[in-house]
């Protein structure tokens, strides 16, 4: 089953100044997402993928092209989809749990104890049941974080999208956050797109790489990542690991046209 | 080497200055203001400058406990409070609800907005006339009075509230598929509301000033008017004590609105 098909999608930006010229953000972006898959898509900053992203979310419009979400073309944002992004963007005026429940109460479906039980679900899912109450600022970037993962998945969504989810926070804890991110994927059935420019972070948790080239945005290369999910901390220092690290930091740097398939490592 | 570390501090700078803390501050400032009430009365006392004009501390209290024995000190108090009460609740009462639908709907501010800043930039109590030939000698006109002074403040301050709402939130709840209604009361309202309290404490300084003016000009009762009135018959005592009294209410009023705010902030970082 498909779960998000992206067919000939491009996207043009409309000049800011009077006199600019439209930039284009993506050529024609083909891209096929299994039901349940975790797909990484890897670029350099700039490439258009956060605008790929967006598009899926539905909170712009492509330019051209086709995106189905379950086989229902995206029209807007809707409830099968949740965003992460890099910004905790936390309403600093709620509690933790508060906030996760934000996105419930805006699309209002669940009674108020669904949305309690659901709220305490998924505060428990990132361990961050003790902090509920507590306000943004009295929480670290990395709990932040957290609570703005738990307010993605507390709705349930049937595709979780992540924007650089881990791109503010320090090294260690991006690590951290990693391997949290692969447990809470693992005992959940949705489907996983995330937007990274870290090789090693689109390895260590996706099932399949897609490697997109510079602005305007296309599909360089689609890699298949040999491990199973979620994987230990360990596979970050096994040899086939570092090879295709080594792999894709080549790919990202090849300035060739991309392969007219799109093809794979 | 470690063990050669010198540990003592260094020796200090000539020009580096030592921050005071903010008690000796407070005590500084204390002091002067005590300095000066006796240099006040010391000025009066000796003669250094003639009393009738300038009257000295005691005498303003004095002056203080006659008009409290009197009643009349009491009488324009409440006169004057209950005319700054029904101009500012009037401000707060527009102010609010306009600056909210001002700062969501852009139209609308394109229609009011010109109409705002032109009156925001009339010195307004250049209007007294106006205001008296509209709403004659009495209470209207002088609840008129403070209600321009102090409705500025609160427009203006709610309008941009409205507007300071993060993009980024605002990406946040369309994703989650928010609606217009449920934008403007989760995100719009408590982002305003702490922009709407400062506002108001600013309206309160303006509205103290209207009210004083507007009994100046339009009154016979009220704090303002026994200015006037003490002014005319050389009591700078009696006007001393008019004075005071709204420089202490314009005091009592910010610090209460400061706190205020502050309890319906704490979410904010410390």
């Amino acid at each position: 089953m498909t779960s998000v098909e992206l067919r000939n999608v491009t996207k043009i930006y409309e000049a800011a100044a009077r006199r600019g010229a439209p930039t284009a953000a993506l050529e024609p972006v083909s891209i096929s997402v299994a039901d349940g898959e975790f797909v990484a898509l890897l670029g350099p900053s700039g490439c258009g993928k956060s605008t790929l992203l967006n598009l899926i979310a539905g909170l712009i419009p492509a330019s051209s092209g086709r995106i189905e979400v379950g086989c229902k073309p995206v029209v807007g944002p809707g409830p099968d989809r949740a965003m992460v992004f890099q910004q905790p963007s936390l309403l600093p005026w709620r509690t933790a749990a508060a906030n996760v429940r934000y996105g419930l109460q805006m699309r209002g479906t669940n009674t108020a104890a669904e949305q309690r039980e659901r709220v305490a679900w998924a505060l428990d899912l990132v361990g961050l049941t003790t902090f509920a109450d507590h306000y943004p600022h009295q929480l670290s970037g990395g709990m932040q974080q957290r609570v703005n993962l738990a307010r993605a998945m507390a709705a349930m969504p049937k595709v979780l999208l992540l924007d650089e989810p881990f791109g503010s926070l320090d090294a260690i804890t991006r690590q951290q956050m990693q391997s949290e991110l692969a447990r809470i994927c693992s005992v959940t059935t949705c489907t996983v797109i995330l937007v990274t420019h870290d090789i090693s972070e689109a390895l260590f948790l996706a099932d399949r790489i897609v490697v997109m080239t510079d602005r305007p945005g296309r599909v360089r290369t689609t890699a298949t990542v040999p491990f199973g999910r979620p994987r230990p901390e360990e596979v970050r220092i096994e040899p086939r690991f570092v090879e295709l690290e080594h792999q894709l930091w080549n790919s990202l740097q090849t300035t060739d046209p991309p392969t007219a398939a799109g093809g794979a490592i | 080497m470690i063990g050669d570390t010198d540990l003592s501090p260094p020796p200090r700078q000539p020009w580096s200055r030592r921050e005071p803390s903010k008690r000796e501050l407070r005590i500084i400032s204390a002091l002067a203001v005590v300095a000066f009430l006796i240099l006040w009365e010391l000025s009066a006392r000796h003669r250094w400058i003639e009393p009738l004009f300038t009257s000295s501390p005691s005498r303003v209290f004095t002056a203080f406990r006659e008009l409290v024995r009197t009643g009349e000190l009491q009488r324009n108090g409440l006169a004057s409070l209950r005319l700054f009460l029904s101009g500012m609740s009037l401000a707060i009462g527009i102010g609010v609800p306009l600056g909210i639908v001002i700062g969501w709907y852009r139209r609308i501010n394109a229609i009011i907005d010109p109409f705002i800043s032109i009156l925001y930039a009339t010195p307004r109590l250049a209007l007294i006339p106006l205001i008296l030939l509209w709403f004659g000698v009495g209470d209207q006109s002088r609840v008129v009075v403070v209600f321009l002074t102090a409705f500025f403040p609160i427009v203006i301050n709610t309008t941009s509230g409205v507007r300071a709402i993060d993009p980024q939130l605002l990406r946040v709840s369309r994703v989650f598929g928010a609606n217009d209604m449920q934008i403007f009361r989760t995100l719009a309202l408590p982002t305003a509301l702490p922009y709407i309290m400062t506002g108001i404490r600013l309206a309160i300084g303006q509205g103290l000033i209207g009210v004083v003016v507007a009994e100046f000009f339009l009154g016979k009762t009220g704090i303002g008017s026994m200015i006037t009135r003490a002014g005319y018959t050389l009591r700078s005592d009696v006007a001393m004590v008019g004075v005071l009294i709204v420089a202490a209410s314009s005091l009592i009023l910010t610090a209460a609105l400061r706190f205020i705010e502050r309890r319906l902030a704490r979410w904010r970082p410390a």
